[in-house]
């Protein structure tokens, strides 16, 4: 099969071109890096299947950063059969610096003029025949958004890659121009690979090639002592660079008709921008934006409605009845939108989705089992082992997806990019640089692909300390832990309200990372703060296809995760409380024999300084195997809840008064916990705050291990996790529960940190004496 | 008159005389079309006071003072 | 036993040894471990990438 690869900028649609292309759904954002690694899939409208390779995008062929590693060397390398290079039409200049480096390379190449639509409605004009020309390579005008143009770049690079192609230099025309010839030739000589590109990078002493060709580096050092130019000297890496951007100017840029004369004018992205990124006004905003979507996602009181007209709720309204029960359907529907307050958008979808389709669903099929003619262990295997669980997960879907909408809004619209501007100067103070910021946002949909996406930063220290802290911005899977956690805590303890609890844990977990990122910058992985050169995209309206893409992923591997691991870890938790060591069958009420019981028992000591271990007495073991359950993933945690409440109802003969642990979230699992256990809510908080920082789940440590590749490191990570989970927790239940330790810990930190800085004073004495 | 682009006031606009600093950084300021002769255009500073955003080659571009520092421009009139 | 419980043990069975079997056959194959979107993940050929790297070692 022909294979052709997709190269270009960072940001220029390479992946939406891919997506286009291959009818695939990957990743796309409107900030530079969103592709860190190769993508494959298959173009079928060619007359034989054609696989396309989506690269990362690069600047130039002399990498960077780990992921622009990647993209040349699969140019170089795994020789495609043509490079279909896209150029983003509305920045010709830069985009046109890199075809120059492709077009040394001896492949066949089709350039493709990606976004014709912005440049038409801007009034501008290309002569893509007069280009074509001058390049010496086809060029096809397309839009890979609109799907323009497509079929017939597919055309012409099928055609080109039948032929082969010699690469050609812009440089020879430069002063350079005769020793890069020189360089070839002695290249060829020694029979190696597309022997102009190479020696056009020698010369620019990329240090990746000096490395390779040792022997020639001696013949470009001589040519080197006896050339001067008046402006660079001899340095040659400025040389190739201006003498590529001279003749991009010259010979290309004349084939663009701009309609406006001026220079610099102000678009509409130009002036979004300068209320976004306001002077005074930037960091209010970025922080308005975060609440407002915590707001709209979780708050049971919408813009404040509720309290600010003291709006009467549905039992002042005479429309409950003596049980608290909804009198009709109607006011049912009714209750899923109002009650005292206007919900936001994401909690009516949610009450919708639980109240009215997932419990009623559940509800139903529970109802079914209970009356057949089954044995009591296999209705409790089938309602408390199987439903409990999946209809807890289940009913978590709407806060995620919602959630995920609004960070995919934020990474569409190129608001992402401005936010690592805005905050660089802040970061930089914690040793990173803006650019860490993206892969942490990631982090709030998933760890994974956060963890990946660190390979956008160049600095290693910089790389291992992001990938540490990313697991803290908690992920779409430790929110079902949070609002059960939260509601619980409300509903039995009737204090505070859920979703406060739920952004101060947020906000827990990013301040947890900023304090380690400091801690780890200052101790283990100390080094230079890297530098900051981003290109900013600008600021397009989110394309609603691309959502829905995103929305639609998400769903469906939540969906096939509730129903693969999570359900055969319920069954398996099930099993093991419901056998004793002796494998006999265990009643709900005899779980304490359970093996599961017997193993949790011996660990649970271990947690008692974080408030969930020996003082929660026989039933607290609960709470341990939540927590490790949660390590196979963390959706777990809750359905273990849901699961283990089952039998803990049972067993303690709890009287909660109709309760249904499948509705309200998994909340009435937890009230039935504390219930059986008489937890505190410093320890429940506590408990939250472990889950977020302790080990992730398995998915997150097996990419943690394969980025940060040194075994050394991943050991430290794993190690850094226990702790930091152990010593937060710790400090959230002591404080909790007396609040004068506070002055314990304050003294404690304040110990460390001096000792940090006398520990680094000293290293830095020691280091001056040597000089 | 010569100065550093990090010392340039917002709207303000030049040519690049030459590149100094070195290694990765100068290579990154080339890639993304920090070469002399490019016109530079000082757009604004970010709500701390750095980094700086400016217009290079038609596009928008961030970097810190730091990096800027090393950039020597000649201010237009 | 009823021929419902039986099933429903072979099921529960089933689905414990399928999920298993199909993590390590993934993890055999190299496929990526991770549960969360891979399609729309911005590296899914990475979890594969590594392991391939680790296979040429």
């Amino acid at each position: 099969m022909k294979r052709f690869a997709l190269a270009g900028n960072p940001n220029c649609g390479k992946t939406t071109l891919f997506n286009s292309l291959t009818g695939s759904t990957a990743h796309v954002g409107n900030w530079p890096g969103v592709t860190v690694d190769k993508k494959t899939g298959t173009y079928k409208k060619c007359p034989e299947p054609v696989q396309i390779i989506d690269l990362p995008g690069i600047y130039s062929l002399s990498p960077y950063t780990p992921e622009e590693v990647i993209a040349r060397n699969y140019v170089l390398d795994e020789k495609p059969d043509c490079v279909i290079n896209i150029v983003d039409a509305t920045n010709l200049e830069r985009n046109l610096y890199l075809t120059t480096q492709l077009m040394e390379i001896d492949v066949p190449m089709v350039i493709a003029l990606n976004m014709m639509d912005a440049v038409e409605k801007s009034g501008d004009k290309i002569d893509e025949k007069e280009l074509e020309k001058r390049l010496g390579v086809p060029v096809v005008k397309i839009s890979a958004l609109k799907e323009k143009g497509l079929k017939e770049l597919m055309d012409k690079a099928y055609a080109e890659s039948k032929s082969e192609r010699k690469g050609i230099t812009v440089l020879e025309e430069s002063a350079l121009g005769h020793l890069i010839g020189d360089v070839k030739i002695a290249l060829k000589g020694q029979n190696v690979q597309n022997p102009l590109f190479h020696a056009v990078k020698l010369v620019e002493s990329d240090s990746i090639e000096t490395e390779m060709h040792k022997e020639t580096v001696q013949m470009i050092n001589e040519f080197k002592e006896t050339f001067e130019d008046e402006v660079f000297g001899n340095d040659f890496e400025a040389l190739v660079a201006d003498a590529r951007y001279k003749y991009i100017s010259k010979n290309f840029a004349p084939t663009v008709q701009k309609k406006k004369k001026e220079k610099f004018s102000m678009t509409r992205s130009d002036k979004a921008d300068k209320v976004m990124t306001h002077k005074i006004w930037g960091i209010p905003i970025f922080l308005l934006i975060l609440f407002a979507i915590f707001h709209l996602t979780f708050s049971e009181d919408f813009l404040y409605l509720g309290a600010i007209f003291k709006l009467p709720s549905l039992e002042d309204l005479g429309l409950l009845t003596a049980e608290g029960e909804p009198i009709n359907y109607g006011v049912r529907w009714l209750a899923c939108i109002y009650d005292g307050a206007v919900f936001s958008p994401g909690v009516i979808i949610n009450n919708i989705w639980n109240d009215m389709l997932v419990g009623e669903l559940f509800g139903w099929l529970g109802g079914l089992v209970e009356g057949s003619s089954m044995s009591p262990w296999a209705i409790g295997l089938i309602n408390n082992g199987i439903f409990e669980g999946i209809a807890a997960v289940l009913s978590f879907l709407p806060p995620i997806l919602v959630l995920f909408l609004f960070f995919s809004i934020l990474e569409d619209s190129g608001y992402m990019a401005r936010i690592a501007f805005i905050l660089d100067r802040m970061f930089r103070r914690f040793g990173l640089s803006g650019r860490a910021f993206m892969p942490m946002i990631m982090g709030f949909g998933c760890s994974v692909p956060a963890m990946i996406n660190t390979r956008t930063l160049a600095d290693e220290k910089e790389r291992t300390a992001t990938v540490r802290v990313i697991p803290f911005f908690s992920c779409g899977a430790k929110l079902p832990i949070l609002t059960a956690v939260a509601g619980a805590i409300v509903a039995y303890f009737h204090v505070g309200n859920a979703d406060a609890i739920t952004f101060l844990m947020y906000l827990l977990g990013i301040v947890a990372a900023i304090v380690s990122v400091l801690l780890m910058r200052s101790t283990t992985l100390k080094g230079e703060t890297p530098p900051f050169i981003m290109e900013l995209p600008a600021y397009h309206a989110p394309q609603f296809k691309n959502l829905m893409a995103h929305l639609w992923d998400k769903t469906k591997h939540f969906v096939k995760k509730a129903f693969t691991i999570i359900l055969a870890s319920t069954i398996v938790i099930w099993f093991l409380t419901h056998f004793s060591f002796a494998w006999k069958f265990l009643e709900d009420e005899e779980i304490n024999q359970s093996i599961l019981a017997g193993i949790s028992q011996l660990v649970q000591p271990l947690f008692t300084p974080l408030g969930f271990g020996s003082q929660l007495g026989q039933y607290g073991w609960v709470f341990v195997v939540a927590a490790v359950a949660g390590l196979i993933a963390k959706e777990n945690v809750i359905a273990t809840f849901a699961t283990l409440a089952a039998c803990l109802v049972a067993v303690a003969n709890l009287n909660i008064g109709g309760l249904d642990i499948a509705a309200e979230e998994g909340i009435d699992a937890v009230q039935a916990m504390i219930l059986a256990t008489g937890i505190t809510v410093p320890a429940l908080i506590s408990f939250i705050a472990f889950n977020m920082t302790t080990i992730p789940c398995f998915a997150a440590v097996g990419t943690a291990k394969a980025e940060l590749q040194d075994k050394k490191r991943f050991n430290g990570t794993l190690i850094f996790w226990i702790s930091a989970s152990y010593v937060i927790s710790a400090a959230i239940y002591t404080i909790g529960s007396w609040w004068w330790t506070a002055f314990i810990w304050a003294a404690l930190i304040a110990a460390v940190v001096c000792l940090i800085i006398w520990h680094n004073k000293n290293a830095q004495k020691k280091a001056l004496k040597k000089v | 008159m010569e100065k550093t682009l990090d010392l340039f006031q917002i709207g303000e606009g030049g040519i690049v005389k030459r590149v100094s600093g070195e290694g990765q950084i100068k290579r990154r300021l080339f890639d993304m079309g920090i070469t002399p002769g490019a016109e530079i255009l000082m757009r604004k500073r970010a709500p701390l006071g750095d980094p700086i955003e400016v217009t290079v080659r038609g596009y928008e571009l961030t970097l810190r003072k730091t990096e800027a520092a090393s950039v020597v421009m000649e201010v237009a009139k | 036993m009823k021929i419902w419980e039986i099933l429903l043990i072979v099921f529960c069975v089933a689905v414990v040894a399928g999920v298993i079997a199909a993590k390590v056959i993934a993890k055999k194959k190299g496929k990526p471990s991770c549960d969360c979107g891979c399609g729309g993940c911005s590296g899914c050929s990475a979890c594969q990438k590594a392991k391939e790297d680790q296979n040429r070692k």
